[in-house]
């Protein structure tokens, strides 16, 4: 592992720890064994490296069973001094990569990007703006949100028409946060560039995304490669809370919905106040929220290539029952991975983009919209 | 005498009692199970060297797995370490090398909340943050909150009979237990009766808090619970001496006044952790109330005539938010344990209030002279009772090289430990005993008590399998 960004004395904070990340450690609650503890696989990285030995599959499937959504990082004993913990992990996972020791559900991501150039599989022409007026807000979606939440995006742009009347559109293979989680260094880059330049070729108007890890792509590429976007870069959720156009609210709907806090909006943004207002402005009181919630919020799952589905979906089960436990008839979330994680453990109840449930609260007749939204839902779950 | 059977026949006792994928023989998982938060343990394996690797892990997920694991391991005549979130830092969950560590953290249900009487009946692997946030989306806080609440479990809690930062208001774990379930060396499943007082013989649930393990392993637990609190509120003073501290929180307590948070800074530490909010050479007293409002205001207000009626000036709200904010870090003990001959840790003694200033001068005095110039000894008292308090003893310091780092570790214990005894204090106020402090523990007891501690444990565990290598005297 190179030592050239801290990384080796990231590990050794992290193997001399007391663990006080534990609780938030979310493949450890899901699998219960120690040695998904960070400090564990710290010593374990610490010691592979001091011994000169090589990868072995076991610790290779270890340093890509973490799910790096930040969430260990609330409660970080170092957290001050800005220590983390996702920096030496992607790096052990590109070095695991190099060694052909990646878990199958790596070499799979890889086989896709290498034929699509996203992880989904979408076959299709991007890269070039849909819609470009200039001075709109310009709503760039990867893949993620083109597979994931198709009807959260159709409602997002409603959404963007109804405030600002207009809007230009980039949808772009990959922002490259799943590559740069998984360690693949080099398509991730390479992805996050062609997503810069695409933007170089714009004209002005402020960055939005329905996706977080498109957002904090751009940030975190605006530094690390150097390449200012020299507009603002926005979520939704932030952009239309402080619209000076957005819908004033009416009679609040009688619904009890629970917000459910995606990592990446959450932990990677910080925007926990935003949807909330958002949806407050439609159900009134009818707001539930789990405990924990907020940057604390337990995590639904993973990203992609993630190489234990088993371990997801008990991560994705035990946030369903925290989120169930509020009472709410609905599950609300704005993530298009959380979506995706959360609709397949069988949750019971429905599960709603919070672009699609925005857009139906705002309509004419929110009470019908909504109704019409969650039954619809519901039908998906019951596979009626 | 423990027989250690070939791995394959205690592979296939272990399955008998376990699904296959929940027995664990792999290197690993043993490594990673060969620390807790003892210091020599967590250098040893950050290393990649531990003497306490056991020869297998097992995960069982109720009661009766438990009760047939521990009846697989006294077939084959193996040791049983319980192990939570390996937090505790007096080496209790350390395995024994031919031993099994028992995994506690899939027996993590609430089963049941009895919101009249205030009590949670909850299993014993379930993390100390876990549960708080469970039982907050109830209404209801546990009220046991100790530094280690992100890494430590119920189960941890009771075996070392811990104290949570709150614990002047809401009790330690001795006060919020009302009820165990045991799981005996014999198999044999032990339910104590969950009511608020017994005149029924000695306190059977007594016995296995604070035990580490040796008795048996608790599964279960009630403890009480408490209203998420209303109100808090928090104060903080400059106070000119730490002996004067140690007397205004003796007179608040004696009041009968109970902040929930009461904690004396001496200078040094208190100048590490308030920066720019106290002036070098003062002690700090934080004081924290909370639940209802009514009682909350009181509490504070009646305890603060106390601190200034002894000089105390308050200080702004910076010294509690921060402490709120970084109670749970460990950051300054981390540092130096991660440093090659560096060691630190934090020794917890309790004595009553008229040997309480001299238990503190003569610790300090006794433990700056083993360190020297090559580190710091500091401290600040927390957890108060009526008749006395515990207080921490914390020291930093490098060896010559790491090869004498064990050697500087035991000499500064023994120093502290030997000063402690002989203010007739107890050399563990709520950090329990395990293998670190053991050595100490014959002088403690006297020779009854520990002919009486040998005799219940050979009584309970007469083959010796429960967690062997933790308090022995």
């Amino acid at each position: 592992m190179p030592d050239s960004e801290g990384l080796v004395e990231a590990v050794d904070r992290c193997a001399y720890c007391h663990d006080q990340c534990l609780a938030g450690t979310p493949e450890l609650l899901a699998t219960r064994n120690q040695s998904a503890a960070v400090s564990r696989v710290a010593i374990a990285l610490r010691t592979r490296r001091l011994d000169g030995r090589p990868w072995d599959a076991g610790l290779a499937e270890r340093v890509f069973l973490g799910l790096n959504d930040g969430l260990q990082f609330e409660s970080c004993i170092y957290r001050r001094e800005g220590h983390r913990i996702e920096p030496y992990i992607r790096a052990a996972r590109a070095e695991v990569i190099a060694a052909g020791l990646a878990p199958p559900s790596v070499a799979r991501v890889q086989d896709m990007l290498g034929a699509t150039g996203n992880v989904f599989g979408l076959v299709e022409v991007v890269g070039e703006p849909l819609v470009s007026v200039p001075g709109t807000p310009i709503l760039v979606h990867d893949a993620a949100s083109r597979a994931l939440n198709p009807a959260g995006l159709r409602a997002a742009r409603e959404l963007l028409r109804r405030v600002d009347g207009r809007l230009s559109e980039l949808p772009v293979a990959s922002c490259g946060a799943v590559e740069a989680d998984l360690g693949l260094v080099d398509h991730a880059r390479r992805a996050a560039g062609l997503m810069l330049a695409a933007l170089d070729g714009l004209p002005p108007g402020p960055v939005v995304t329905t996706d977080a890890t498109v957002a904090l792509t751009i940030l975190a590429a605006e530094r690390s490669l150097g390449r200012p976007v020299n507009r603002s870069v926005a979520h939704l959720s932030q952009y239309l809370a402080g619209h000076p156009a957005l819908p004033r609210p009416g009679r609040p709907v009688e619904i009890q919905v629970a917000y459910h806090d995606s990592g990446p909006l959450a932990r990677g943004l910080g925007l926990t106040a935003e949807p909330r207002a958002l949806l407050a402005a439609v159900v009134g009181g009818g707001l539930r929220d789990a405990v924990p919630t907020g940057r604390r919020a337990s995590s639904d799952g993973p990203l992609a290539g993630y190489p234990r589905p088993d371990v997801a979906l008990t991560m994705a089960r035990a946030r369903l029952a925290e989120l169930a436990e509020t009472g709410a008839e609905a599950i609300v979330t704005a993530g298009p991975y959380s979506l995706r994680n959360l609709r397949a453990a069988d949750p019971g109840l429905p599960v709603v983009d919070l672009w699609s449930f925005l857009a139906a609260g705002w309509s004419t007749e929110p009470d019908f919209a909504l109704a019409g939204l969650l039954a619809s839902s519901r039908s998906a779950i019951e596979g009626v | 005498m423990t027989v250690v059977p070939g791995d394959a026949e205690l592979l296939r006792a272990l399955h008998s009692a376990l699904e296959p994928e929940r027995v664990s023989t792999d290197l690993a998982n043993r490594l990673a199970y060969a620390r807790d938060a003892s210091p020599l343990a967590l250098k040893a394996a950050a290393g990649g060297h531990s003497p306490y690797l056991a020869r297998a892990v097992v995960w069982p997920q109720t009661t009766s797995e438990v009760q047939a694991v521990v009846r697989a391991a006294g077939t084959m005549g193996v040791a049983l370490t319980p192990y939570g979130g390996g937090s505790g830092i007096v080496g209790a969950g350390l395995a024994d090398p031919d031993g099994i560590i028992v995994d506690m953290k899939r027996l993590d249900r609430i089963r049941a909340i009895d919101p009249i009487s205030m009590t949670a009946t909850v299993e014993a692997g379930i993390l100390g943050a876990v549960l708080e946030d469970r039982l907050n989306a109830q209404g209801l806080t546990c009220g046991h909150v100790p530094q280690s609440m992100n890494s430590s479990t119920l189960g941890g809690w009771i075996a070392h009979r811990g104290a949570g930062a709150f614990s002047t208001k809401y009790g330690t774990v001795q006060d919020l237990v009302l009820s165990v379930e045991v799981v005996l060396p014999s198999a044999e499943l032990v339910q104590t009766r969950t009511v608020p007082a017994s005149a029924a013989g000695p306190d059977l649930a007594a016995l296995f808090v604070g035990a580490e393990g040796a008795l048996g392993i608790v599964t279960a637990a009630t403890v009480q619970v408490f209203p998420m609190p209303a109100a808090r509120v928090h104060r903080a003073f400059a106070i000119d001496s730490f002996g004067a501290g140690l007397e205004a929180v003796r007179r608040i307590v004696q009041r009968g006044l109970r902040p929930a948070v009461v904690r004396l800074y001496d200078p040094v530490e208190a100048s590490d952790r308030f920066a720019g909010s106290v002036s070098p050479g003062s002690s700090v007293l934080l004081l924290v109330a909370e639940g209802d409002p009514v009682l909350t205001g009181l509490t504070i207000s009646e305890a603060e005539v106390e601190v200034r009626g002894l000089g105390g000036i308050e200080l702004g709200s910076a010294v509690g938010e921060a402490w709120l904010a970084e109670r749970t870090s460990t950051a300054g003990l981390c540092r130096v344990l991660a440093t090659p001959a560096g060691i630190a840790d934090a020794l917890e003694v309790a004595n009553v209030w008229s040997r309480l200033a001299a238990t503190y001068d003569r610790m300090m005095a006794a433990m700056g002279d083993v360190i020297g110039p090559a580190g710091r000894v500091y401290g600040h008292g927390s957890h108060f009772y009526h008749s006395g308090g515990n207080l921490y003893l914390i020291f930093e310091v490098q060896a010559d090289q790491p090869t004498d780092v064990a050697r500087v570790y035991h000499d500064v214990l023994a120093a502290a430990f030997n000063a402690c005894l002989a203010e007739g204090g107890t050399l563990t106020h709520h950090h329990g005993v395990g293998r670190t402090k053991q050595e100490w523990l014959a002088r403690e007891w006297g020779p009854g008590g520990v002919g009486l501690w040998r005799a219940v444990r050979t009584a309970i565990d007469p083959e010796g399998r429960m967690n062997p290598g933790t308090m022995r005297a």
